[in-house]
């Protein structure tokens, strides 16, 4: 059990110390900072101070391969979460999760938002200083642009849903990355916590919390089928894309599952195998709000490109090093 | 020729409509059911939108399905149910009675 854990920690190391050089130009790990930290004496060009990069997707995976050999309970905490090691607490209780492949970095970043229709600017403002309720612990913000967002807003029908993550910089720009549909300046403040916090999660790469095994666990899968075929006319197969699925515990950078986060549906108690709903959460909780500021730290970092465009500088493959145990 | 026939919003659709055998109707909605009328009208998915973008990848939105079609099998009468709305809260279900001529 020792031997394991002190490979697992080697291996930990190894891995912060390839991604440190990747965000360093190849330099040596100790002798500089990891990525996306500032620093006074790092080399400046044209007024950026440094060039954040990400390890390339083959190396991802092997990071994530290597951990997974070791601990596979661990593996959540790295992919790209490896480039910033020195600010992760492995054990530390968060309680929702985020799809490591869709994570926007570390780094603070502004992105856009625009809305598919004519919208009043009080409702804009309004959806806009919601979306923000996350930005008081995130380094995450979103802002209005008379242009073409990066998230993109439309009310018209479709329901309630958004891309996760980096996703969004994927769908064409005449398509929106969020639905919301209906939302007037009408609409009750609950729903603006409820939904429009729940939507913008999922922009942040949050994936649905109720999906998390232990969740899903709960749920009585004969009661669930014939509930919702009743109730929605869900046959099987929707009813375990929605609700019986457990997300890949190993994509996910997350600890114990939590049925008030925002990102939880509410589930009847008739669904489930102790008749007690799961509640569901209702606005961003405490928990949710120290894991946003955890992921998406607030500090002396500086901006950084999209996350997919910081695979842009990649180098050979013959050039990665081998990290295998 | 069949057509396909895109009620964007139900709670604006008529409680009443004639359709032709062959037709489909696409509702924006999380689900639905046939109530009455089972094998004149058939009810297909419900589905939720995705996207082809570049490269060829399939990319699907967090949320739940948010598009439901009845096909108009043959002549009758029959009655549909369409959800809209959050299905985990307050949806709202329009009720739908559809002549299918031939
Ligand atoms: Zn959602």
């Amino acid at each position: 059990m020792i031997q394991d854990s002190e490979r697992w920690h080697d291996a930990i190391v190894k891995i912060a110390e390839i991604a440190s050089m990747a965000a360093n130009g190849g330099e040596d790990p100790d002798s500089g900072p990891y990525e996306g930290e500032a620093s006074e004496e790092a080399p400046q060009k044209g007024g950026i101070v440094c060039t954040p990069k990400q390890l390339p997707a083959r190396l991802l995976i092997l990071a994530a391969e290597t951990a997974m050999k070791i601990n596979p309970v661990n593996a959540p905490v790295l992919g790209p979460f490896a480039a910033m090691a020195d600010g992760f607490q492995v054990s530390e209780p968060m309680r929702i999760a985020v799809l490591t492949s869709k994570y926007w970095g570390p780094a603070p970043r502004k992105l856009t938002v625009s809305f598919m229709e004519s919208t009043p600017t009080d409702l804009k403002n309004r959806i806009l200083s919601h979306m923000n309720a996350w930005n008081k612990t995130a380094c995450i913000s979103f802002v209005l642009t008379n242009g073409t967002g990066d998230v993109r807003i439309s009310r018209r029908s479709g329901g309630y849903y958004s891309y996760l993550g980096t996703d969004i910089l994927h769908i064409p720009k005449n398509r929106q990355t969020m639905n919301l549909q209906g939302f007037t300046m009408s609409t009750p403040e609950s729903e603006y916590k409820r939904v429009v916090r729940h939507e913008t999660g999922h922009t942040l790469g949050m994936p649905h919390e109720h999906m998390r095994k232990a969740l899903v666990n709960r749920i009585d899968p004969a009661k669930a089928y014939k509930w919702f075929l009743q109730t929605y006319g869900w046959d099987k197969a929707t009813v375990d894309a929605q609700v019986l699925a457990s997300l890949d515990e190993a994509s996910l950078m997350s600890t114990p599952p939590d049925q008030t986060s925002i990102m939880c549906y509410q589930l009847p108690g008739v669904i489930t195998k102790d008749g007690k709903p799961i509640t569901g959460g209702t606005d961003i909780n405490a928990t949710d709000s120290a894991f946003a500021g955890k992921i998406y730290p607030k500090g002396p970092v500086k901006s950084q490109p999209a996350a997919a465009d910081a695979y842009e500088e990649d180098w050979p493959e013959s050039d990665d090093v081998d990290v295998s145990v | 020729m069949g057509r396909l026939i895109e009620v964007d919003d139900p709670l604006k659709c008529p409680s009443r409509l004639a359709v032709h055998a062959g037709d489909m109707l696409l509702f924006r909605a999380a689900g639905g059911r046939v109530r009455s009328g089972q094998g004149v009208v058939e009810m297909l998915g419900p589905f939720l939108q995705a996207i082809l973008v570049e490269g060829g990848e399939v990319l699907t939105p967090q949320g739940p399905p948010n598009t439901v079609l009845f096909r108009a099998c043959r002549p009758g009468h029959a009655v549909v149910d369409v959800i809209t709305g959050d299905p985990f809260y307050q949806p709202h279900t329009t009720s739908c009675e559809l002549t299918v001529e031939s």
